[in-house]
């Protein structure tokens, strides 16, 4: 364009180029200022099982201004979004598909907008460390004689509120605990809900035993185990977890569950991975 | 949050980057031809309704069909394939394509950048002040185009906040923009560059074919101003000539292939004993023609002027650009420059078996070794025919045009004259050959400048006489005196094709005085825009430079572009960066900042998500002394903030 304003000798012609000129360079700082001052955090992950979707979750805060188009990669990951609401915070979700069970780390997110006009980009890395958990696969294991997941007999349940384990809903009804109530369902705009808790009892308590299934490798023996646990729990049987390095249990209730497949996670994450590898 | 897949354009993107390439595509048009911006705004009403309609985007094959229709469609409308327009509208043919299969994000960028180069294309034809300003709306548009397509479509920012955007993007850039066009050095052209294949399009032409110059008398664009310093000559003696055209070529005038330079800057030595009557500047629009337009006799001493035999004066290059050439006019009675040219054999040529009856008639006129009394025949015999001046005369194609006209027709207007008029002379063996240029003007009393417009393009001639050199002779003035007498504007308007390309001309509304002063008013704007914009060369870069920064240094010229970034673009950032600092903050959250302080005193440290209660509590735990004022202020704060809700 230059070169038109000159071998025109066209001085509007220059008055373009200038301004044009300016107009980029107004540009990179209404860019930068979009990104400058966002804060980024990382909020905790829920776990999922390996072959599932899981999702990163981010708390982006600009308490100053508006950030509009802020999009968000982890990968081949993306998202956008834009702070313009009230309070000026979003929370936001970058999908991601762990191929491996155990701790999956992000890694660097890339934060970058190109807002207002798309002349300019401007990005920044942020690494938010909070992991994401991935359970193995539940697999049905083989019929193996050395497996006996017990079919649990019977159940009995003290229908009260307290205890470990959700078994139902019912209205809330006054004198209630509090801390029963099922939120979500208030939030979702029904009248509140009120968590039956109870106990699962079982007479007998299964074993899943990791050193049961001999010659078998590690994520195979792991999702086995990972489907029982979860037979297991969806049937109200408590049962036992053990691993070279550990044993949880007996116990049931959803907090047993997520402790034992948690442990199924960290499985050689942890340093006591060592002793088994020992033996 | 959502997913960027999907359908980009809507109306909301759409029509802002539409807007800006109609304005700008429609501008070009009487540079261009019309078909070019009809066959776009076809295009863009088929875009609305399809986006209207939320329809998917047309398939490949139509694409394929539409791109060779345009390709053909371009070669066919551009015979030049290298001039200017054509490359211009090979850039609009591209950008309808465009906008036809546009389906991302992406193309509306493409588009954008496009009709950023568009706007420059305007400025190549058209440099008023008022296409200046519609330039600027189209690129504010755009870079609004540019802002819609960089937001989501859930978005919900509001319309004013968008404006402000764009208007507050121009405002910051104005004054860096400003700088920059003052300091930035104007050098000469780099190489020769593609020029307007077709100019007669839009002015003045080279060549001379019957019919020519009446197109030009439906045109109320401006051709060039001029300002006068000192005397300003009779209205009758406003001939502002251009080029002659000496050199008949199968029926059709043309300029002498070389005509030679002449010397610049002393006049001719007949001159050196005139006298300077008064001098004038004359402020050329970009007429992509190299010829300047002078009264006779002018001379000029501008170093980028090239005088040339035949008195003309002309640029090194087509003037792409608003230009401005200061000029001396002489005494009318110099004849130096008339002298200059003496191969005037050259001028004798005409074809005589082709009009056999004007011989017969030259033959009746001619004075034998008396060319004054030839010339003053022949002018005689044209004032006894009953010729009729008129923009739409009948056509005559015939080879032998001037039997047809001199006595069947009897109808034309200045170049039918002109034209019959020198053959006459030519077959009686008197040099003569056709001046173009423009007669006439309108004086501007609001500024005393004199507007010369298309529609005063006219064709006089000029005839050697020995004693007197070449004498200019108007055989039109003969026949129809208000021509001369009044100008075009008062003697053509009761004709049907006045300004008939100029329907939006505000010189339709001549009867009614106040518009008339309203139009000489903006027109008088314009001439400062031209005076002062456009002609800003090196000349007037150096002179205004001093008067700002005093010398010119590099080391100032810097200082200057910085106090500019400093006045513009560090305040911008400023505010971008203490927004949200403690200078910007509320009182409230001033006192919340103060009773973090003293929480931090006593050694807590509020976690994230903890109240101010709670971090009070735990401050009870560390036993911290002034824990009763604490509460308070906190009971204080608690009561302010939520009273308000």
């Amino acid at each position: 364009m230059l070169l038109i304003a000159i071998n025109y000798q066209n001085n509007l012609v220059y008055g373009l180029v200038f301004l044009f000129g300016t107009i980029l360079v107004v540009t990179v700082h209404l860019t930068f200022a979009n990104l400058y001052g966002l804060s980024v955090s990382g909020l905790a992950n829920t776990p999922i099982f390996l072959g599932q979707e899981g999702q990163i979750r981010l708390h982006l805060a600009a308490p100053q201004r508006r950030r509009m188009s802020i999009r968000l990669s982890a990968g081949s990951a993306q998202t956008s979004g834009n702070i313009d609401n009230h309070h000026r915070e979003i929370d936001t979700l970058v999908a991601v598909i762990p191929t491996k069970r155990g701790r999956f780390d992000v890694g660097r997110i890339r934060i970058e907008t190109d807002y207002p006009f798309g002349l300019i980009r401007c990005w920044s890395w942020v690494d938010v460390a909070q992991p994401l958990w991935v359970y193995p696969h539940p697999k049905n294991p083989p019929d193996n004689p050395t497996v006996k997941p017990h079919e649990g007999t019977g159940t009995a349940l003290q229908n009260a509120t307290d205890g470990a384990d959700w078994i139902s809903f019912r209205s809330y009804g006054d004198g209630d605990p509090i801390r029963q109530i099922h939120w979500g369902s208030v939030a979702r705009g029904s009248d509140p809900q009120i968590r039956v808790m109870g106990r699962a009892t079982s007479d007998e308590t299964s074993v899943f035993d990791f050193d049961a299934y001999a010659d078998v490798d590690i994520e195979s023996r792991l999702s086995w185990l990972c489907f029982a646990i979860l037979r297991a729990h969806s049937a109200n049987l408590g049962f036992t977890l053990k691993l070279p390095s550990k044993t949880l249990g007996p116990a049931s209730g959803s907090d047993h569950r997520d402790r034992a497949l948690m442990a199924l996670a960290r499985f050689d994450h942890n340093p006591d991975i060592e002793d088994y590898a020992d033996a | 949050m959502h997913d960027s897949a999907g359908i980009f354009w809507n109306l909301r993107r759409l029509t802002p980057i539409v807007g800006m390439l109609v304005v700008l595509i429609w501008s070009l048009a009487p540079a261009l031809s019309w078909e070019l911006p009809l066959v776009f705004t076809v295009v863009v009403g088929w875009r609305i309704w399809r986006t209207w309609r939320c329809a998917k985007p047309i398939s490949r094959w139509l694409v394929n069909v539409s791109v060779a229709v345009g390709g053909l469609g371009w070669w066919l409308l551009f015979p030049s394939k290298l001039s200017l327009e054509s490359a211009v509208g090979l850039l609009v043919a591209g950008v309808t394509l465009k906008l036809l299969e546009a389906s991302q994000r992406r193309d509306a960028f493409v588009l954008v950048y496009s009709g950023f180069l568009l706007a420059v294309a305007v400025f190549l034809f058209n440099q008023s002040l008022w296409q200046s300003l519609i330039v600027l709306t189209a690129i504010a548009l755009g870079l609004n185009g540019l802002h819609e397509a960089s937001i989501d479509e859930i978005s919900t920012l509001p319309v004013t906040r968008k404006l402000t955007l764009v208007g507050l993007t121009v405002l910051i850039a104005m004054p860096i923009t400003i700088t920059w066009f003052l300091i930035f050095p104007r050098i000469a052209p780099l190489w020769a560059i593609p020029v307007m294949a077709d100019a007669a399009r839009m002015g003045m032409s080279d060549t001379l074919r019957p019919g020519d110059v009446s197109r030009l008398g439906r045109d109320a664009s401006v051709a060039f101003r001029v300002e006068f310093d000192g005397d300003q000559p009779r209205f009758d003696d406003l001939y502002w000539r251009g080029i002659t055209l000496g050199r008949f070529n199968g029926g059709v005038w043309q300029q002498h292939n070389h005509l030679k330079q002449t010397k610049l800057g002393s006049p001719p030595p007949a001159l050196t004993n005139g006298i300077v009557k008064s001098h004038y500047t004359v402020f050329q629009t970009a007429s992509h023609r190299p010829w300047l337009y002078h009264l006779e006799p002018s001379t000029t001493s501008q170093s980028n002027v090239i005088g040339l035999t035949d008195g003309t004066y002309r640029t090194r290059w087509p003037i792409t650009s608003d230009l401005s050439v200061s000029y001396e006019l002489w005494e009318r009675d110099a004849t130096g420059l008339r002298l200059l040219d003496n191969d005037f054999d050259r001028e004798l040529y005409f074809p005589v078996d082709l009009n056999p009856r004007a011989s017969e008639l030259v033959a009746q006129l001619m004075a034998p070794d008396d060319p004054k009394t030839t010339v003053t025949n022949v002018l005689k015999w044209y004032q006894s025919q009953p010729f009729v001046y008129t923009l739409e005369p009948s056509s005559i194609r015939e080879p032998n045009f001037v039997d047809r006209f001199l006595f069947e027709t009897q109808e034309g207007f200045c170049e039918h004259f002109a034209y019959s008029f020198v053959a006459l002379m030519r077959l009686a063996g008197i040099p003569a050959r056709i001046v173009g240029g423009y007669m006439g003007g309108e004086l501007n009393p609001i500024n005393n400048t004199i507007t010369v417009r298309e529609m005063d393009a006219h064709a006089w001639t000029e005839v050697w006489l020995d004693e007197l050199g070449w004498m200019r002779v108007d055989p039109t003035g003969v026949v129809a005196p208000e021509r001369i007498r009044l100008g075009s504007i008062d003697s053509l308007r009761s004709s049907a094709s006045f300004l008939s390309e100029s329907p939006l001309s505000l010189l339709h509304l001549n009867d009614w005085q106040w518009i008339n002063t309203l139009r000489w008013r903006l027109d008088a704007l314009n001439y400062r825009w031209q005076s002062n914009i456009m002609s800003y060369r090196d000349k007037q870069q150096s002179a205004l430079l001093k008067s700002i920064i005093g010398k010119i240094t590099p080391l100032r010229i810097l200082m200057l572009l910085g106090a500019t970034l400093l006045l513009t673009l560090v305040p911008l950032m400023l505010w971008f960066v203490l927004r949200g600092s403690a200078l910007f903050k509320t009182s409230q959250q001033r006192k919340l900042q103060h009773i973090d302080r003293r929480l931090r005193h006593c050694g807590v440290f509020r976690l994230e998500g903890e109240t101010l209660r709670q971090a009070v509590k735990r401050a009870n735990a560390a036993s911290a002394s002034d824990l009763a004022t604490l509460s308070d202020a906190v009971n204080a704060f608690e009561r302010t903030y939520y009273a308000k809700t």
